[in-house]
């Protein structure tokens, strides 16, 4: 039985139109949840360099315990740094995550996680984390506010755009 | 920790050409690493000193520390006051480079050199002490004297290991961070299966501490200097813990001018004196009893 291509690919095009639509809105949905694991990651990553005495890596892995990207992310940057120790964290984040989602307030961190005495170290996690906190949120805002409306225009422009190619 | 695990402990921190070095020598062999900010590296073993081609930068010094502390270089702060970081397998990192004292907390700011001292256990150069030491079951003091790099340190932790394997219950004093090389509070060098170490802490505060909660039948420490040491000696062999410790001299005569000690010596405080050579580490050229008559 042959099928005639016209209405195949109309309804192709709406499905691609709606995946659009909902991929934008789980890209923003997905931006927020990081964002927001990251601002629970930062303070707790503090309070151990503050209070364990422990090296990096392990305070790293101690912190990302969970199965979400920033952990794993962090597990990552903490087993690299051991095998290669002359690494700087900065660098390997950079190797690790080349498209930094908090515009490079995570790399810089990582940088200052270098060097520098306890105080400094700690005030560069501080920093991060105050900057972290306020993306969180806007970006928990920005993904409430256009999620639903990406995947009700996909969902429309796709259903539209079927009938107008049938 | 054994040559081939010394090797795989700081091969990652190392750059390739002290690496190809390293590979080339003896286990036991290599005594220190040297090296300076834009100064050739040096390796120094027991009988030679090796330049190499390599000058680390500064900022590859303080990589290289970073690395070798396992980034942990922060939360070591009170180490590196001091001019050190303890290594796993009690190798030692010494620092030297600008120190700064922001609100009257002494910090190396910057690294310019670091001396990478490989330790090297020498288990059985107590042997000659022991008989002196453990008598009938009963311990016994004793004084160890001899001048800086006579192996006074390394006696004592070969002493504490032979006592602690003999089911005699051995209490450290580590105020240097030299005789148990601990890492985070746990003893790097073998010191066998009785041994407690209290790292980090003054002789002054020490002595009551161990007394008190451990209950030794030895305590062990390392180079006795001012009164307030020897008095913390004292009153610990007067409340029936034996001491060995080791303290600067070349002779019992040389050690006995010095008032804080003669003090000591004339209360007869230790029960054997032990003098090292000042020029073959760790040989023992001569042993007293308990009023200085030569054993």
């Amino acid at each position: 039985m042959n099928v005639a291509p016209g209405p195949l690919l109309a309804v192709f095009a709406g499905l691609m139109c709606a995946l659009a639509g909902f991929r934008q809105s789980f890209s923003l949905e997905s931006r927020s949840r990081s964002l927001f694991r990251w601002s629970e990651l930062l303070p707790h990553l503090l309070l151990v360099m503050q209070e364990s005495g422990l090296s990096l890596p392990q305070a790293l892995r101690l912190c990302a315990t969970e199965d979400k990207s920033p952990d794993k992310l962090l597990r990552d940057v903490a087993f690299h740094l051991e095998q290669e120790p002359l690494l700087s964290p900065g660098a390997l984040f950079e190797r690790l995550c080349p498209r930094d989602e908090s515009g490079g307030v995570l790399t810089r961190m990582m940088m200052r996680l270098g060097s520098g005495t306890m105080h400094q170290r700690c005030q560069a996690v501080e920093q991060a984390t105050r900057e972290i906190t306020l993306m969180a949120q806007s970006a928990r805002d920005k993904a409430r506010k256009d999620a639903s409306l990406w995947r009700t225009l996909g969902l429309t422009g796709g259903i539209c755009l079927t009938l107008l190619l049938l | 920790m054994n040559w081939q695990e010394t090797k795989d402990l700081l091969f990652p921190c190392l750059p390739e050409e002290i690496r190809v070095e390293m590979d080339l020598l003896m286990p036991g062999e290599l005594r220190e690493i040297r090296l300076r900010a834009d100064r050739p590296a040096q390796l120094v073993t027991c009988d030679r000193t090796a330049t190499l081609g390599w000058q680390p930068s500064q900022e590859a010094l303080e990589t290289l520390v970073e690395a070798l502390s396992g980034h942990s270089l922060y939360a070591r702060s009170d180490e590196t006051a001091q001019g050190y970081i303890t290594l796993p397998g009690g190798h030692r990192c010494g620092l030297c480079g600008r120190v700064i004292s922001p609100e009257g907390q002494r910090r190396l700011s910057r690294i310019g050199s670091v001396c990478l001292r490989i330790a090297a256990p020498w288990p059985g150069c107590a042997d000659v002490l022991l008989p002196h030491l453990l008598e009938d079951g009963v311990v016994r003091s004793m004084l160890i004297i001899g001048p800086c790099g006579s192996g006074k340190t390394t006696l004592l932790r070969d002493a504490a290991r032979q006592l602690s394997e003999s089911c005699v219950q051995v209490a450290m004093i580590d105020e240097r961070g030299e005789l148990a090389a601990c890492l985070q509070g746990v003893p790097q060098m073998d010191l066998g299966p009785s041994a407690d170490v209290l790292d980090n802490c003054p002789k002054r505060d020490a002595f009551p501490w161990l007394i008190r909660s451990l209950s030794p039948q030895a305590i062990i420490t390392d180079e006795l200097s001012g009164p307030e040491d020897f008095a913390c000696v004292s009153d610990a062999v007067f409340s029936g813990a034996a001491v060995i410790a080791s303290i600067h001299g070349v002779s019992l005569q040389d050690v006995a001018r010095r008032p804080a000690a003669a003090a000591l010596l004339s209360q007869r405080v230790f029960d054997r004196y032990a003098v090292l050579d000042s020029h073959q580490p760790g040989q023992i050229i001569a042993l007293y009893d308990k009023n200085g008559g030569p054993l």
